[in-house]
């Protein structure tokens, strides 16, 4: 592989500039992960494959500068003195400094290790960055800005450095980033280079991959997530409000041609002489789909500094998971969102990790709210193509507007059953605020007159002791 | 929950601060031969000062140009000519730092590690100032001793290195 090759940004090239970034096995940087790497088989990786683009410009910093010269000779000449005369050679001089120095190399090593690609929420992360010079020549003024993903904010030290590098010579710095749900890639090193006068300036950006992905663990003791009544076929550990095969003592009936003979009451058979039949209540698997809210409206938080109501809905989510598929239901997850988002009810280890980076990871449960618009109808219609008649549906949503909560509505017409978890984004500081409280407060109360559980999560309140709060009245 | 997320404070370093200040003292000290010349080049520091604080280009350039002014005033009169020429070099090599100063604030902040990178730029202006005034007081020397030939031989290099300038 040539150099030429890796350079992507052919037009920016100019005769003469040796510009490369190195390709690296991706073996030589695998043993400087350190033994958490092993726990996602699928996380990333520091990895080469560099690119570099340069763009080369003049500062102009030097300008202007020959107004000394002239001053000094306004001042010499007017006054008849030599020493003014002599100074105003420093501004020939310094005119002419930029023109001579020669423009510095950049040829740059770039490698940047994270040190845990798989963290936690909130984990500090540390990401150690070292930049070799390749060049023959030394780089004189070297400022160095690493990619950090728009999302990751820095805790501590600076993705920034200055340097002053001779051939062959290297330099490390190091800063830390939070972690936050998701997969995150780097983006490249930007490398300003600058000859020693730093009348020309070299930008270029040298690609180092690397990547982190955060994908938060299941919670192991989730609070038992309530679902609504249910009618189905599949034997399953959820008390249906029905009779048939099972433990518990529902209903005695009459005899019916066909009953197994081992559940007719043969005691209540000798006392009445007529067949009795009991029926236990029958325990059914239920098919749930978690369905979030993530339109660009419902990215609403009650202050800046506090999460989001779709960050709170997908933790939410994620716990409702454990909960749900601890309890033996068949689990799925999809949104109300402007691209297609759906992960097919399921359980299992083999789900259980799919649905886990699925909820961290999916663009349509991105904690950035997407770009465009959601048409909430053909997200329904869409939604209603997957959801097989007696699946429950369990919709993540600020309920911030009226759009949603008539869907709600009408999902639970057709059938669905619905159950409502909403994260309360609302604020208390002005008046406009309080209406939009008022407003969701009436939605809810709506929602609640319907027959629909809603559950209203404060947000200085966990998921379970809302669902605790809500049971009380809670009415399947 | 809150998180203590690191700002991007693009204010100059302190390294910054003082590579300006110090030439920029040098200077004034310099142009102290003559007390108006003295005051003048003593506020030139102070707008160097709040120019570099305040990553102001403009109020550094104001100021390099004051204090310039003060060193040839100081010239004008009764100053000897090698502290003329420091404190001309001087000015030249506190508005470079300063200028250079600001450059790297915007990039890379007050956060990051440029003490190496600001030092070098400034000793390297500094050696080009200081060659440029050796030259100069050389040749003030060899032209006032009487010798008219070495004169017109400078004459000769300059104009020569300012159509190369003007070239380039």
């Amino acid at each position: 592989m040539t150099t030429n090759e890796r350079v992507t940004d052919d037009e920016h090239r100019r005769p003469g500039i040796a510009d490369s970034a190195h390709f690296r096995d991706p073996s030589d940087t695998a043993d400087q992960r350190d033994g958490r790497g092993a726990v996602d088989a699928d996380a990333p990786t520091v990895d080469a494959g560099d690119t570099v683009t340069v763009e080369e410009h003049r500062t102009e910093r030097w300008y202007g500068i020959g107004m000394l010269a002239l001053l000094g000779l306004g001042v010499g000449v007017l006054t008849d003195t030599a020493a003014p005369l002599l100074a105003s050679g420093f501004g020939l001089a310094f005119a002419g400094y930029g023109t001579v120095t020669s423009p510095p190399p950049v040829d740059l090593d770039v490698e940047r290790t994270v040190a845990d690609p798989a963290p936690e929420p909130g984990d500090h992360v540390e990401v150690t960055v070292t930049v070799t010079n390749d060049a023959e020549r030394t780089v004189p003024d070297l400022r160095l800005i690493d990619g950090v993903p728009d999302r990751l904010g820095v805790v501590a030290g600076t993705p920034r450095h200055g340097a002053v590098l001779g051939p062959g010579e290297s330099t490390t710095f190091d800063y830390a980033v939070r972690a936050e749900r998701g997969a995150f890639e780097f983006d490249g090193l930007t490398a300003v280079a600058r000859d020693v006068s730093g009348a020309t300036e070299r930008v270029a950006v040298v690609g180092e991959h690397s990547s982190l992905r955060c994908v938060p663990r299941f919670p192991t003791d989730p609070p038992p997530f309530p679902l609504r009544a249910q009618t189905v076929q599949h034997t399953g550990r959820y008390p249906g409000d029905a009779g048939g095969a099972g433990v518990e003592f529902y209903a005695t009936r009459e005899y019916r041609r066909g009953d197994p003979l081992s559940r007719v009451d043969w005691k209540r058979t000798a006392r009445t002489g007529d067949l009795t039949t009991v029926d236990f209540r029958v325990e059914r698997t239920v098919r749930v789909a978690l369905v979030f809210d993530t339109r660009r409206s419902a990215h609403l938080a009650p202050s800046p500094h506090e999460p989001s109501a779709v960050e709170r809905a997908v933790a939410g989510g994620t716990t409702a998971y454990a909960s749900l598929t601890r309890a033996g239901h068949d689990v799925g997850v999809g949104a109300v969102a402007p691209d297609e988002c759906w992960l097919a009810p399921g359980r299992g280890d083999t789900h259980r990790e799919e649905a886990r980076h699925f909820l961290a990871t999916h663009p349509a449960l991105s904690p950035t709210p997407p770009a465009d618009d959601t048409n909430v109808y053909r997200a329904t219609q869409r939604l209603k193509r997957r959801l097989t008649a007696e699946t429950q549906v369990v919709l993540f949503s600020p309920l911030h507007d009226d759009l949603l909560a008539d869907t709600v509505a009408r999902l639970d017409a057709h059938g669905y059953a619905v159950v409502v978890v909403s994260p309360d984004p609302t604020a208390t500081d002005t008046t406009g605020h309080l209406v939009a409280r008022g407003e969701r407060r009436l939605r809810i109360a709506d929602l609640r007159s319907r027959n629909i559980p809603v559950v209203d999560w404060h947000p200085d309140e966990d998921l379970g002791h809302a669902l605790v709060r809500t049971r009380r009245r809670w009415s399947p | 929950m809150t998180v203590d997320y690191e700002t991007f404070d693009r204010s100059p370093s302190p390294t910054g601060l003082a590579l300006t200040v110090v030439p920029a003292v040098v200077a004034a000290l310099a142009s102290a031969m003559f007390l108006p010349a003295a005051a003048v080049a003593l506020l030139a520091v102070l707008v160097l000062t709040v120019g570099v604080r305040n990553a102001s280009r403009r109020l550094l350039t104001l100021g390099a140009v004051v204090l310039f002014g003060a060193v040839l005033l100081a010239g004008a009169t009764e100053a000897p000519t090698a502290f003329v020429l420091a404190g001309a070099g001087a000015t030249v090599v506190a508005w470079d730092a300063g200028t250079n100063a600001v450059t790297v604030g915007r990039q890379l902040g007050a956060a990051a590690d440029t003490r190496r990178l600001e030092v070098v730029h400034a000793l390297a202006t500094t050696g080009v100032a200081a060659v440029v005034g050796i030259v100069g007081f050389g040749a003030f020397r060899l032209a006032s001793g009487g010798q008219p030939t070495v004169g017109v031989a400078l004459l000769l290099l300059a104009a020569l290195l300012f159509s190369y300038l003007l070239d380039s």
